[in-house]
C-alpha cells in the first residue's frame, strides 16, 4: 500500500513544474517592445516589396511575418487614437512611425512598448 | 570523403572550400544564398566575437554537423536560386514535394540544362531522395549536375531564368513552371492561362499557380487599402 501512495506524491513537483511552464507561456505570449520592433520590421520590409512589382509582397512574405505586420500596423492606429485625445494626432504618418520604430535599437536605448509609440509618433 | 579540420566549426569559406572545392569570394551568388539561411537560422551556426570589444564584428562559424545541410543548400540553388523557394522547401515537406514534381518534369528526359550536363543516374537519385522522407539536414542530395550551374552562369542569372530566354524550348506547361520557379507569378498566371490541354500531370500545378495568384492579388489589395 506504501508502494501505491507514492506516485501522487511524485506527481507534485512535476505538476508545479508543468503550471510554472505554463504561466510563462502566457507571459511570452504580450506584445513587448521587441516583438514590436521586429513586427514593424516586417510592416516597413512587406510595402517595400509590394512597391516593387504587383504581387511579388505575397511570394515574399510567409503567414508568419503578414501576421506580425498587423500587429505593428493596428498598435500604431490604436495609439495615435488614444493620443488623440491630448494630442492632434501623430506628427509622422504610420509609414514613418513603423520605419522609426523597426529602426530603434533595444540594446542601446531599451524603450519599453509604450515609449517606442511615443516616439514613432512625435518623431 | 570530405577532409576538414578537427574543429568542431568551419567559417563558411571552410565549408564551401571543403566541401565544393571553390572560393566562395568568387561566388557572390551562392555567398549570398548561404548568408540568408545563416540569418534566417537554417543552418545552424555560432557566433564568435572577433576582438572582443564593444561592438566589434562577429565570425560566423558553421557547425560540421550542418555539412549536408549546406552542400544541399547550395545543390538545390543550382536549381531554383530563389533562398525564400530554399528556406521553405526545407522546412514544408508538402511544399517540398511540389517542387519536386515541378524539378523531375525539368529536369527528367535532358542530357543537358542551360548548358550544364546531366547526369541521368544522378538525376533519378536526386529526384528519388528529394521526393522521399529523408532529412535533407543530414541526407546529402546527389549531385545532378556536372559542374554547379552557379559556376557555369552569368552570376546574376538563375538556371530557370536561362531556361526561359531559350523559351522556345519549351513547351506551354514547362513556360508556366519556369516562370513560377523564377517567382514571377503574374507571368506563370498568364502562361497558366495559355495551357488549355488537359493534362493530368500539369492540372494540379496551373490549379496551384491559380490559387496563388488568387492569393497574392487578395494581398496586394489589401495593401492597397490599409495604404
Amino acid at each position: 500500500m506504501t508502494y501505491s501512495q507514492s506516485p501522487p506524491i511524485c506527481r507534485l513537483p512535476c505538476l508545479t513544474l508543468l503550471l510554472s511552464c505554463f504561466s510563462f507561456t502566457v507571459q511570452a505570449a504580450d506584445i513587448g517592445a521587441e516583438t514590436l520592433v521586429n513586427s514593424c520590421a516586417e510592416l516597413v520590409v512587406i510595402y517595400d516589396e509590394s512597391e516593387k512589382k504587383s504581387l511579388y509582397a505575397s511570394i515574399s512574405t510567409s503567414v508568419a511575418e503578414a501576421m506580425r505586420a498587423g500587429i505593428c500596423r493596428g498598435m500604431i492606429e490604436e495609439h495615435e487614437k488614444h493620443k488623440g485625445r491630448s494630442y492632434r494626432g501623430c506628427s509622422n504618418s504610420w509609414r514613418e512611425q513603423a520605419l522609426i520604430i523597426a529602426q530603434h535599437d533595444l540594446e542601446s536605448s531599451p524603450y519599453d512598448l509604450e515609449e517606442l509609440l511615443d516616439e514613432a509618433c512625435n518623431g | 570523403m570530405v577532409e576538414v579540420s578537427a574543429n568542431d566549426s568551419l567559417t563558411l569559406a571552410e565549408t564551401v572550400r571543403a566541401i565544393f572545392g571553390i572560393e566562395l569570394s568568387k561566388h557572390p551568388a551562392i555567398k549570398h544564398a548561404l548568408n540568408s539561411l545563416i540569418k534566417g537560422n537554417v543552418i545552424a551556426h555560432t557566433k564568435e566575437a572577433l576582438g572582443g570589444g564593444v561592438g566589434s564584428r562577429n565570425r560566423i562559424l558553421i557547425h560540421r554537423d550542418q555539412l549536408n545541410l549546406v552542400h544541399n543548400a547550395v545543390v538545390l540553388q543550382g536549381l531554383f536560386s530563389d533562398t525564400k523557394s530554399i528556406t521553405k522547401l526545407l522546412k514544408d515537406q508538402g511544399y517540398r514535394f511540389k517542387m519536386a514534381d515541378f524539378a523531375k518534369t525539368i529536369l527528367v528526359g535532358r542530357q543537358s540544362i542551360v548548358g550544364v550536363s546531366l547526369l541521368p543516374t544522378e538525376v533519378s537519385r536526386f529526384l528519388d531522395m528529394l521526393t522521399s522522407d529523408a532529412d535533407l539536414r543530414t541526407h546529402r542530395l546527389p549531385q545532378p549536375f556536372v559542374d554547379l550551374p552557379q559556376l557555369v552562369l552569368e552570376t546574376g542569372t538563375s538556371t530557370i531564368q536561362a531556361l526561359l530566354a531559350q523559351s522556345s524550348a519549351l513547351s506551354a506547361g514547362d513556360t508556366m513552371m519556369a516562370h513560377y520557379f523564377n517567382g514571377d507569378l503574374e507571368l506563370a498566371w498568364q502562361a497558366a492561362q495559355a495551357v488549355t490541354v488537359k493534362d493530368n500531370k500539369l492540372d494540379p500545378f496551373k490549379r496551384l499557380i491559380e490559387r496563388e495568384y488568387a492569393d497574392a492579388k487578395e494581398f496586394d489589395d489589401l495593401l492597397a487599402i490599409l495604404k
